[in-house]
């Protein structure tokens, strides 16, 4: 029994190893457009927007901070959702429990994740943010729930691909519409509270607003809020465990 | 006490093929008041049988039979719609050998990748690696990408690999003649010391005289149901007195 819990797991790391180097073995720049993309993506963004908002540098931070996390959801989401396509030669051959493929899709969206982590640091430490260790360790835990968030929507989402193929072109649509209902760009104070709450609705909202405030402000708003997202997002996940254990069942029938 | 390693009762399974395929939400969305006609093709019908520990049991019938359906019925790779499946035992299915190989990673990291998948640990792997890289004589070769074997190698190396997956169950599909003439008679040596052993094996294979040289019983299935079990002599001659002429052509049902 214990054996085959652990096989599992090394699955999942040689899978996402071999995607890793699949990925990247063959580019040059290979590693750094890992970085770029959320890099670039606040460099357009902080030069229309630090105009409208003019909150210097607590505010550019805030924002590409929101980017980062932003990205880290639509990638894994999105790699989550084609996992059993992308891995239709194992899943129709053999016999290997199907979570393992969905898992296995997050590994590599967390580690860009990470990495980007540690470039949003250099730049906090060249602004002049420092946020007190406490304060690092909230916004780590944010991160954490975050990765649930993602694995939990692809545990949804992933049996639903490749029984209906315009699925992730849907899915890019409802992410558009997630970057901009999430206050990434704008805080969320210029909201009217009827529309605020409207926005939480979008789960990352949370995540995003709280994260900024702790990490830019050193605020740490309402930890009973925290307590009801926290258990919100756990329920979600336990629910998405059960929901995709009966519709992995016969993914291999339809891939 | 039931010393049976395989027991099926009652398996059937159908495959709905709908007249019009529709895979989209857009598909979905627009034909959702029409009226959808499909076929139910009836793949298996009824199979019950059971394969005693040890024993070699082969599997014959034409093609479009079932035979395929069954077997991943048997690996997990399939769901049945009605009946019962008991396996003591794990299953080492060789429906397909080198399962997960990727042609752009070494022959080393494809063996670290099909390895696991295959079931074994990595400290497995670790372990027999020289034995592997041996058993598939491909030697210096060995660090070079997939797309630079021939296909005489790949599959050589698919085929030591999976030899090295020690498991007490094996549905092998069709795979012994792989590789030239002497890497044949290394397979069936391999295969003769899995039988001293007292491994199960499931054989199917369009070979009749491997089933009659290897197998203690045989089953003959024409149409997704079980016509004979009986010892292979009898399977064999009823099979080529019988079926081998008849046209092919599933039971289906239209609705």
């Amino acid at each position: 029994m214990r054996n085959e819990k652990e096989n599992s797991w090394q699955i999942v790391w040689i899978l996402a190893k071999t995607d890793f180097k699949l990925r990247y073995q063959s580019s040059l720049l290979g590693f750094l457009w890992v970085i770029l993309k959320p890099l670039s993506t606040f460099a357009i963004l902080s030069l229309v927007f630090t105009n409208v908002f003019k909150g210097g540098h607590a505010y550019s931070m805030g924002m590409f901070t929101g980017i980062i996390l932003w990205n880290f959801f639509s990638e894994g989401t999105m790699a989550g959702m084609i996992s059993f396509s992308m891995k239709s030669h194992i899943v129709k051959k053999i016999f290997i429990p199907r979570w393992i493929i969905v898992v296995a899709s997050s590994i590599n969206v967390l580690l860009n994740f990470i990495i980007n982590l540690f470039v949003l640091a250099i730049f906090y430490i060249i602004y002049g943010i420092t946020p007190g260790i406490p304060y690092i360790l909230i916004g780590l835990y944010y991160c954490l729930l975050t990765y649930l968030i993602v694995v939990t929507f692809s545990f949804f989402i992933a049996p639903l691909f490749p029984k209906l193929r315009d699925l992730n072109q849907i899915w890019e649509v409802i992410l558009v519409a997630g970057f901009y209902t999430a206050p990434i760009i704008y805080p969320m104070e210029i909201m009217p509270p009827h529309v605020q709450t409207l926005l939480y609705l979008n789960p990352m909202t949370f995540i995003i607003v709280h994260i900024k405030s702790v990490l830019i402000n050193q605020q740490f708003i309402f930890p009973f809020h925290d307590l009801i997202f926290t258990l919100i997002v756990i329920l979600g996940f336990i629910a998405s465990l059960f929901v995709f254990k009966k519709t992995s069942r016969r993914v291999a029938e339809y891939i | 006490m039931n010393t049976a390693s395989i027991v099926t009762r009652n398996i059937s399974k159908s495959f709905s093929i709908p007249h019009e395929k529709i895979n989209t939400v857009r598909g979905a969305v627009v034909n959702i008041f029409k009226k959808k006609s499909y076929e139910i093709f009836r793949a298996l019908d009824n199979v019950s049988f059971e394969v005693q520990k040890g024993e070699c049991f082969g599997i014959i019938g034409r093609n479009g039979s079932g035979k395929s359906t069954l077997l991943k019925i048997i690996a997990g790779i399939y769901e049945p719609d009605e009946g019962s499946l008991i396996i003591k035992g794990k299953i080492s299915p060789f429906l397909e050998l080198g399962i997960g190989f990727n042609p752009e990673l070494s022959g080393r990291d494809n063996i670290f990748l099909n390895g696991p998948i295959l079931g074994l640990s990595r400290r497995q792997i670790e372990e027999c690696y020289d034995a592997i890289v041996e058993y598939s004589e491909l030697g210096r070769f060995i660090d070079q990408k997939l797309t630079n074997y021939s296909s005489g190698m790949q599959v050589r190396l698919a085929y030591s690999v999976a030899i090295h997956a020690n498991r007490d169950i094996l549905l092998l599909d069709e795979v012994f003649a792989v590789g030239d003439e002497s890497f044949q008679k290394k397979g069936i040596k391999e295969f003769q010391k899995y039988r001293a052993q007292n491994k199960t094996v499931i054989l199917v294979s369009h070979n009749l005289d491997s089933i009659l040289h290897h197998c203690d019983r045989a089953l003959l299935i024409h149409g997704g149901k079980i016509i004979a079990i009986g010892t292979p002599r009898e399977i064999v001659s009823l099979y080529r007195s019988e079926y081998v002429t008849i046209p092919l052509g599933g039971k289906s049902t239209t609705l």
